[in-house]
């Protein structure tokens, strides 16, 4: 459902999109004076953590970073509470219709309550607040923050991503389709165009965010079942997939998650499975100054577990894991992004799935 | 608080506050306009609020607000 927005948010918006065009110009003249100044990429035997800290001390002595860093912080800071309050101001006229969205084929068991891991509770995501900080949360996050304001900066449709990292399924159609980490439902639009006969199930941990998957759902007259599940512990019977897929869910767990997050899959997946994920570009894929920023941005913007994250193989690890193959790689396209981990299950009926 | 914080939000605060208080002026100013302008039938009551730029208007709302940015960031810099 479009939000239309009133005069003063949606002002606000436009302007932390500028900011947000302007900031990135301002990281390009950062990064130049950086060059210029002979900064070295590499040392040797450095480790990520001393090359970031390295890096931060040499991009906060050049003339360009105390304005590249208060255009960051201010947006950091208030791009939450600005998203809110533009919605705010238009809640009594859009809260009747987006309840209502609630209701119809898509449903939503969300009973886990307070019962969250330690590593999502509390955690300001992005620094943008919980992602249970508004009543309507996943409205604000995934129609005002992703589509206004990241989407406009992206030079095109941002959910297009989503449907590129489906390219590397083996498959045209899929019986029972499970994904981790639905969020507001976006990633779960593209598996829905993509296989429309599939029974789609989805699972979060965050009720607000779901609120807003089970809306696209609806509004889509899908049947799509939603549960406020964890991703590593999803409570379903063994063998009950034959895709598991998930978006943007690896880099916002610690890496002990990432791995069971990948044995519960192969647990749930029926022999001769899939399992699929779209993220963000690990380190050993990004150049050197590419990666220090990443780094860096990842270090002082509200995301905890970036980095441990994008040092991992996944390929390695899903086979340590169990899945007889793994491809992990850029996504078919001219974009280059995400990176897709593609890991299929042995399947016991042949005794082999070739990759 | 130490000393030299002390001293940046004396220097400051004067600054900002006499900045918000030409806002509110402006914000006041704007106020005024489209009541007299909704009393004299001339603008629906609210029509403001719910303007929605066409995608050319858009695109030359977000011309504008990059180099307003900009020019803030250049006095910023001492440019």
């Amino acid at each position: 459902m479009e939000i239309a927005l009133r005069q003063r948010g949606r002002a606000s918006v436009d302007f932390l999109s500028a900011l947000g065009r302007v900031t990135s110009r301002e990281k390009q003249a950062v990064s130049r004076e950086l060059q210029g100044r002979g900064f070295a990429l590499h040392e040797p035997a450095e480790t990520i953590g001393d090359r970031s800290a390295r890096f931060a001390r040499a991009v906060a002595a050049t003339p360009s970073f105390d304005s590249f860093r208060a255009l960051r912080e201010w947006s950091a800071e208030r791009h939450g509470p600005i998203a809110m309050e533009a919605f705010d101001e238009v809640r009594t006229e859009f809260a009747p219709a987006l309840d209502r969205l609630r209701v119809g084929p898509t449903t939503l068991e969300a009973t886990l309550g307070d019962q969250v891991p330690d590593y999502y509770r509390g955690v300001a995501f992005h620094r943008t607040a919980t992602w249970d900080g508004h009543d309507y949360m996943g409205v604000v996050h995934g129609e005002i923050v992703h589509r206004r304001m990241v989407g406009r900066n992206f030079g095109g449709d941002i959910y297009q991503q989503r449907r590129s990292a489906l390219q590397e399924l083996l498959h045209t159609s899929y019986g029972d389709i499970l994904e981790l980490g639905t969020s507001s439902g976006n990633f779960t639009v593209a598996l829905s165009e993509q296989f429309p006969d599939a029974r789609i199930t989805g699972v979060d941990l965050s009720r607000r965010m779901l609120e807003q998957a089970q809306r696209l759902g609806n509004e889509r007259g899908a049947s799509w079942r939603l549960f406020q599940r964890a991703a590593e512990s999803t409570g379903f019977p063994d063998q009950s997939f034959d895709l598991v897929a998930a978006y943007s869910l690896g880099h916002e767990v610690p890496e002990t998650c990432m791995r069971q997050i990948l044995t519960e899959a192969l647990r749930i997946l029926r022999p001769g499975g899939e399992f699929l994920m779209g993220d963000v570009i690990p380190y050993a894929a990004q150049d050197p100054l590419t990666q220090c920023w990443a780094d860096f941005d990842a270090q002082t913007g509200g995301e905890p577990y970036w980095r441990e994250f994008c040092q991992l193989d996944l390929a390695r690890v899903a086979r340590e894991q169990g899945f007889a193959t793994a491809r992990y790689d850029f996504a078919r396209g001219p974009r280059r992004f995400p990176y897709v981990l593609h890991a299929v299950k042995a399947d016991t009926a042949v005794g082999h799935v070739g990759s | 608080m130490n000393a030299p914080a002390d001293a940046e939000i004396a220097r400051w605060s004067p600054v900002v506050l006499a900045l918000a208080r030409e806002l509110w002026v402006i914000r006041d100013r704007v106020r005024a306009m489209e009541q007299l302008l909704a009393i004299q039938g001339t603008l629906a009551a609210g029509a403001i609020d719910r303007y929605q730029p066409t995608d050319e208007q858009q695109a030359q709302l977000d011309h504008d607000c990059d180099e307003f940015v900009s020019r803030l960031i250049a006095e910023m810099r001492g440019k």
